[in-house]
Parts: structure tokens; C-alpha cells; sequence
């Protein structure tokens, strides 16, 4: 639809955020585990927000996910992408829920609680890998 | 120590509302609402020692913007802060400025918001610091908001067309004011259902307009308001709830994503000590219509999950049951971030809304919803008053 368009944005990691995004461009979706609880969160934060314990590990995301919801966008206000395309929230097996786009599948066919694996996409004509997700196979 | 009725909302004004006015900079919309406002309450700019103000986000990193307007406006002021909750801070500033009052800080505060949406003083671009929206695309309010919709959707089956019948009750009301942006564009339910996709389940009719403009509210005590020339309007009960909807980063398993706000309505009927049968009208926080329908929730007004067919049939346009946002509302009279539902809601008390009065409007109750959209988690604030005459 828009002619002109701009280039995507990438993030800017913070200094909390920078090993989570190191782990992206190693195709690994990376979540704190509190040592203390147990507990899985996400965004990446310096203490847990279920028992406040600053002690946490990295750990790997299983990668399996489900949609929570979503939206399509038909009139971006930010000439980056092209319309209509999808922004998902989806709930991470571990718990935590995350903003992403599913891809792999037309808008019309997602549906809430609809099974999807982690996979890792190029931002458009630029060197950084964001996480994202795509219809589970069979299982 | 209650603060019940100990201050009283004594002047109301909103500038005019455009869709572009590239005549005003976001500092002279503040200015000129103070100025309706305390003209309103019969005081002069002497009479004022207190400003709050809503931090214009869209000044980008600027800083001391109540202490600027307070100097500007040439008062002499003991207490001003620059408050941000965006959609909630309008109410935020009138319990604030209460409890300023309260506090013996000042006595007199005018509660004020400015905003050019296209400040050409400030650069064209995206702020840093979004890494976990923005760079899927999710730009400002309507995506988030939208899978708040969808999700309700969901977990409720509340329709588009429920949607739809709140912006038609905002519009048929804004018909009935000649300052609200929608005036004289009248709106039916066919025209939110033919309207264009804007963040799907969102259509062009769901989301609010843009709007230039600037308002303000004078809070004084209420020793002071009986001696001015409008009836006191009395703060009666507020409250306040914070969260992170659909994206909690610690949910809890005994708290639904939808009751997050519950606490905020709650507090307000205890403080004022009224229940929803006392209210005779509303103004609740619209920008989308999907808020109307959380507000009604965390106002009691409804069961949660019931606010989709409660909206239904004209139940909260005049002459219903509940009349809500008679002045057309955020999405009618337009973007005045809470301001035009704090003013309309004042007026309805005095009385001096004509055509579109509710027949003796004793007691009101107002929502005001916002915050962070794109920096995570999005995390949204609902604020509450009930004021009375």
C-alpha cells in the first residue's frame, strides 16, 4: 500500500535486555530462571517479580507456544511494513507471554490457543535475527 | 483521615478541538485551557498556588514542564509536578492536587494537559528504547489495544457490533455538542460496521481522532469553593489500580488479566460511600471502544465479561439507563486525554448541559486509563473519582 517505506527498526538493547538479544542472534530464545523459585520470566528483569530473588540463569526456551491473541494491521502508522500483517502475543511454554509475528500461515488462519514452534527471522535487508514463530507441526 | 468531599472541582475549560491547529504549540494549549479554566471559576491567576500537569510524551526528553507552565501562566506557585499515567493522569491530578490541598502545600491547583500531536519543534521519529514491540511492528496504541479486544473477544464473545454501539452512543452525543470534533457527522452502527480495518478486530470507527487542544480543571478546598460563583462540584471518592494486561510479567493465578482493575472502582464506592445505583451518569476513559467496555467492568457496573451485550440497545446513551460520556467522549468530542470527561461531567452537575442534560444529575463517576504502550510490559493505569453536587 505505502509507497514509501522506511527501514525496520531494530532493537536497542539495554543493559538488561543485551544478553537476551545476544541469544537471539544465536537462534537460542533465552528466558531468566529465578534460582530461588523457579519461577520463568520474561521480559528480562534484575530480580524475579514473584519472589524478588535477584539469583537467576539463563535458560533456553523450549520453543513451543501458543496464540494468546493478535491483531493484523491495515494502516500502519510507521511506513516499515508491508500491509496487512499480523502482531501476536503468544504464551511461551515455560509462561511467560512475549509480543511476536507469526509467519508461515495467512492472518485469516490464526486462532486463539493455536499450537506454534520458535523460529528465527532476518529483519528485512538487515543483519539481526529476531524471534518469531510459525504453526506447529503435527505432534 | 477520609479526604471525602474535603475539595471541590470549582472550574472547568477545554480549548477548541481540531483535528490539526498548527495555530498553538503544545506549552499554549496548557496555557490557554488554564486560562478558560480559572475564568470559569470566577478566580484570577493570583488566586492559583498549585499546577499538575500530563507529561506531553510528545515533547520528546524535555524536562520541568509544570514548573515552565506555572511561570508562564505567571503564578506563584508552592506545589507543581508533571504526572505521567497518560490516559489516567487527569484524574490522577485532581487526587493529587486534593491531597496537596489536604497537605496545607497550597490551597488552589489548576490540573492542565497541552498537546500538538505535530510539534514542529520537534523531530519526526521513533523513540529508542521499544526493542520488544516496535520491531515487530506493533507502533503505538491501536495493536495492543486491539489484542486486548480480541482476547476479550475470546473469553467472552463480545461482538464488533458491541464495539460499534459504544462509538454510536459517543457520536449521537457529540451531535448534541457544537464544541465536540464529531459535530454535526452524525453515525450509525451500519457506518462502524462498513467502516475501513485499522488494527484488526479494530475499525476506523473503534479508534479515536486525533486531536489538538488543551484543557484544564481548578481544585480548591471547599471552604473556599462555597464562596465562588458555581455550585461546588465535591471530590466525593477515587481510587487507582496499576497492571500489565495479557503481559503480566508475574500473573497471578487468582487474579484474571480482566480484573486487574477491579480495585480501582472498588476503592472509589467505598471512599465515597455510594453504590452504581447512586450514579447518574457517566464519563468512562474511550480512546477505543474496547476501553469503555473495561471501564464499565472495573466500575461494577457489569459483571467482567458482561459489558459487550450491557452496551447493547442504547443503555448508555441519554435516555438510558446509564447514561455515559455525553459530551461525545474521547472518540466524539474528541482526544482530550480525560479532560472533556472531568469537564462534561462537572457541567452535568451544575446543570448547564441544555439539550443534552441528565435530569437531575446528582453524582458522577469518571475513569481515566493509560500509560505505556510500546515499552514492555505495556503496563496501563485506571484512575477513578466520583464527584457529587
Amino acid at each position: 500500500m505505502a509507497e514509501f517505506k522506511l527501514p525496520q527498526p531494530l532493537p536497542m538493547p539495554s543493559e538488561d535486555s543485551k544478553p537476551y538479544w545476544e541469544g537471539c542472534q544465536r537462534q537460542e530464545l533465552l528466558l531468566q530462571r529465578c534460582d530461588d523459585c523457579g519461577y520463568y520470566r520474561l521480559p528480562p528483569s534484575v530480580l524475579c517479580p514473584k519472589c524478588m530473588s535477584m539469583n537467576a540463569q539463563l535458560t533456553k526456551a523450549s520453543g513451543k507456544a501458543k496464540v494468546f491473541s493478535w491483531e493484523v494491521t491495515h494502516q500502519a502508522f510507521y511506513p516499515a511494513w508491508d500491509t496487512p500483517f499480523n502482531v501476536a502475543i503468544v504464551e511461551l511454554e515455560e509462561g511467560p507471554r512475549m509480543h511476536t509475528n507469526i509467519v508461515g500461515c495467512k492472518n485469516e488462519d490464526i486462532y486463539t490457543d493455536m499450537p506454534l514452534e520458535l523460529m528465527f527471522e532476518k529483519v528485512e535487508d538487515q543483519d539481526w535475527l529476531l524471534p518469531k514463530f510459525k504453526p506447529a507441526q503435527q505432534r | 483521615m477520609s479526604l471525602k468531599d474535603t475539595c471541590a472541582i470549582v472550574g472547568v475549560g477545554l480549548t477548541k478541538l481540531a483535528k490539526k491547529n498548527p495555530e498553538r504549540s503544545t506549552m499554549g494549549f496548557a496555557l490557554e485551557g488554564c486560562k478558560i479554566a480559572i475564568e470559569d471559576a470566577r478566580l484570577t491567576k493570583d488566586d492559583v498556588d498549585g499546577l499538575l500537569l500530563v507529561h506531553p510524551s510528545q515533547q520528546g526528553e524535555r524536562h520541568g514542564f509544570a514548573g515552565r507552565v506555572a511561570d508562564l501562566l505567571g503564578i506563584s506557585s508552592t506545589f507543581t509536578a508533571t504526572v505521567d499515567c497518560g490516559g489516567a493522569t487527569p484524574i490522577v491530578l485532581v487526587q493529587m492536587a486534593t491531597m496537596a490541598v489536604n497537605a496545607g502545600m497550597c490551597h488552589t491547583v489548576v490540573c492542565c494537559y497541552g498537546w500538538q500531536n505535530n510539534p514542529i519543534d520537534v523531530p519526526l521519529g521513533l523513540p529508542p528504547g521499544f526493542e520488544f514491540t516496535l520491531t515487530y511492528g506493533e507502533v503505538g496504541a491501536n495493536p495492543f489495544l486491539a489484542q486486548v479486544a480480541r482476547r476479550h473477544m475470546h473469553d467472552f464473545g463480545t461482538t464488533s457490533r458491541q464495539l460499534g454501539a459504544v462509538a454510536v452512543a459517543c457520536r449521537k452525543h457529540a451531535n448534541m455538542n457544537p464544541n465536540a470534533q464529531m459535530y454535526g457527522r452524525p453515525m450509525t452502527l451500519e457506518d462502524h460496521q462498513n467502516s475501513r480495518l485499522i488494527a484488526e478486530p479494530f475499525r476506523l470507527l473503534d479508534c479515536p481522532p486525533w486531536t489538538d487542544g488543551g484543557g484544564a480543571v481548578v481544585v480548591t478546598s471547599a471552604e473556599r469553593a462555597k464562596d465562588l460563583k458555581h455550585r461546588p462540584i465535591y471530590i466525593s471518592g477515587w481510587g487507582q489500580a496499576h497492571g500489565a494486561p495479557l503481559l503480566r510479567p508475574w500473573r497471578r493465578p487468582e487474579v484474571s488479566d480482566w480484573d486487574v482493575w477491579k480495585k480501582a472502582g472498588e476503592m472509589a464506592f467505598r471512599m465515597a460511600g455510594v453504590t452504581q445505583k447512586d450514579i447518574d451518569v457517566c464519563g468512562l476513559y474511550d480512546a477505543f471502544t474496547i476501553v469503555f467496555l473495561l471501564q464499565l467492568e472495573a466500575g461494577g457496573f457489569c459483571k467482567v465479561g458482561e459489558s459487550g451485550p450491557f452496551v447493547e440497545d442504547g443503555r448508555v446513551e441519554l435516555g438510558g439507563e446509564l447514561p455515559c460520556n455525553t459530551a461525545g467522549g474521547l472518540l466524539s468530542e474528541g482526544h482530550t486525554f480525560g479532560f472533556g470527561h472531568i469537564a462534561e461531567a462537572v457541567r452535568q452537575l451544575r446543570g448547564d448541559c441544555g439539550e443534552r442534560q441528565v435530569k437531575d444529575a446528582e453524582t458522577a463517576f469518571i475513569t481515566g486509563f493509560g500509560g505505556v504502550v510500546n515499552e514492555y510490559p505495556p503496563t496501563f493505569s485506571l484512575s477513578t473519582l466520583i464527584i457529587r453536587r
